[in-house]
């Protein structure tokens, strides 16, 4: 039963931690900010318009 | 990576944007060549980023719909089936004015929305254009029209830029005929590539290309191996190979110079530590 509760706790925890914070901004198309290109088209916020957008955050390593 | 490409080969062309951020400390040419090698075919960026980002770790990524709305934030793994949906959606959007659509169109319009593959609702929906019924042959219209947006306008980019960059026009035209088979985008498409075959300089990349498809091969074999071992010794062991490389590089130098092809297999040799001018 403590495990149970303790797992509960921990898990409100955990969704806490990753909820935005009140007043926050959601995330939208014009809040993207384009940074320093390095390859591949050229991008102006303008070509991100009405287009469905996947912006992949990653990393070499 | 692979899954990016993937999409991006398939959906870019019906109005998909993928864009990469690399969100590490590396140099620009370090994460071009690692991109180049990973095929990456699509716009990459360093330090890119959205307001409201909730930090964490990488991989990350974001998907907007058409409307500018974040509709996923999470792992990248989980993110498939809602923007096929998402793609599907803004496609099946056809008309501002109307609600509802023929008899015919609108099991379309509902794949579309399913987010299945648009290729094949565009193969289905052209024949209908000339149906007897009109309403069908309007709606029909309509769809092939929005299906076609996004290859309209790599047409009119690639006449933009064909005087300027005839390689950049005909790697822009290039899978539209295939893509958009049977509408006047494709057959617009297959005209300017006629006429950009019998360029110099695309020639010239067209003739380097399965030189650089033989450098992709030999990265593709050190590349599990590259940063694992010291680069003495990473030397000792691929010696035959790296000699190889360039050797080969060395001839796409010599046979085909200033082509992105050969800037493409120069970059894919600096990561090996080879350099050939």
């Amino acid at each position: 039963m403590t495990r149970a509760l303790r797992g509960v706790g921990l898990g409100m925890l955990l969704s806490l931690a990753l909820v935005r914070p009140a007043g926050a901004q959601e995330p939208r198309t014009e809040g993207i900010s384009l940074g320093t290109h390095i390859m591949g088209p050229k991008l102006t916020t303008n070509d991100l318009k009405g287009r469905v957008i996947l912006l992949e955050l990653w990393g070499i390593n | 990576m692979p899954h990016l490409v993937r999409w991006n080969y398939e959906l870019s062309d019906f109005g998909l944007l993928i864009i990469g951020s690399h969100r590490q400390q590396a140099s620009a040419d370090t994460v071009k060549a690692k991109a180049q090698s990973l095929g990456v075919n699509f716009p990459m960026v360093q330090s890119g980023s959205v307001k409201g980002e909730k930090g964490g770790g990488i991989p990350h990524c974001y998907l907007f719909d058409h409307t500018g709305k974040c509709i996923f934030d999470g792992h990248p793994s989980d993110v498939e089936s809602k923007l096929r949906v998402a793609v599907g959606k803004a496609l099946a959007d056809i008309s501002s004015e109307k609600t509802s659509f023929s008899k015919s169109i609108t099991p379309l319009l509902d794949s579309l929305k399913k987010g299945q593959s648009p290729m094949p609702i565009l193969q289905k929906a052209i024949p209908m254009q000339k149906s007897t019924d009109t309403a069908t042959a309007e709606d029909a219209k309509l769809l092939v029209a929005r299906l076609t947006d996004a290859g309209q306008k790599a047409v009119e980019a690639a006449e933009a830029s064909i005087m300027d960059d005839p390689v950049a026009a005909y790697n822009k035209l290039q899978k539209v005929p295939t893509t958009f088979k049977g509408t006047p985008v494709a057959a617009k498409a297959t005209e300017l590539l006629t006429g950009l075959r019998k360029d110099k300089a695309v020639q010239t990349e067209l003739k380097a290309r399965p030189t650089l498809d033989a450098v992709k091969k030999i990265d593709a074999q050190l590349s599990p191996y590259s940063g694992k071992l010291d680069p003495a010794a990473f030397k000792k062991i691929h010696g035959a190979t790296l000699k190889k490389l360039t050797s080969t590089l060395q001839t796409m130098v010599k046979s085909y110079p200033d082509t992105p092809a050969t800037q493409e297999a120069l970059n894919i040799g600096e990561k090996y530590g080879v350099t050939v001018r």
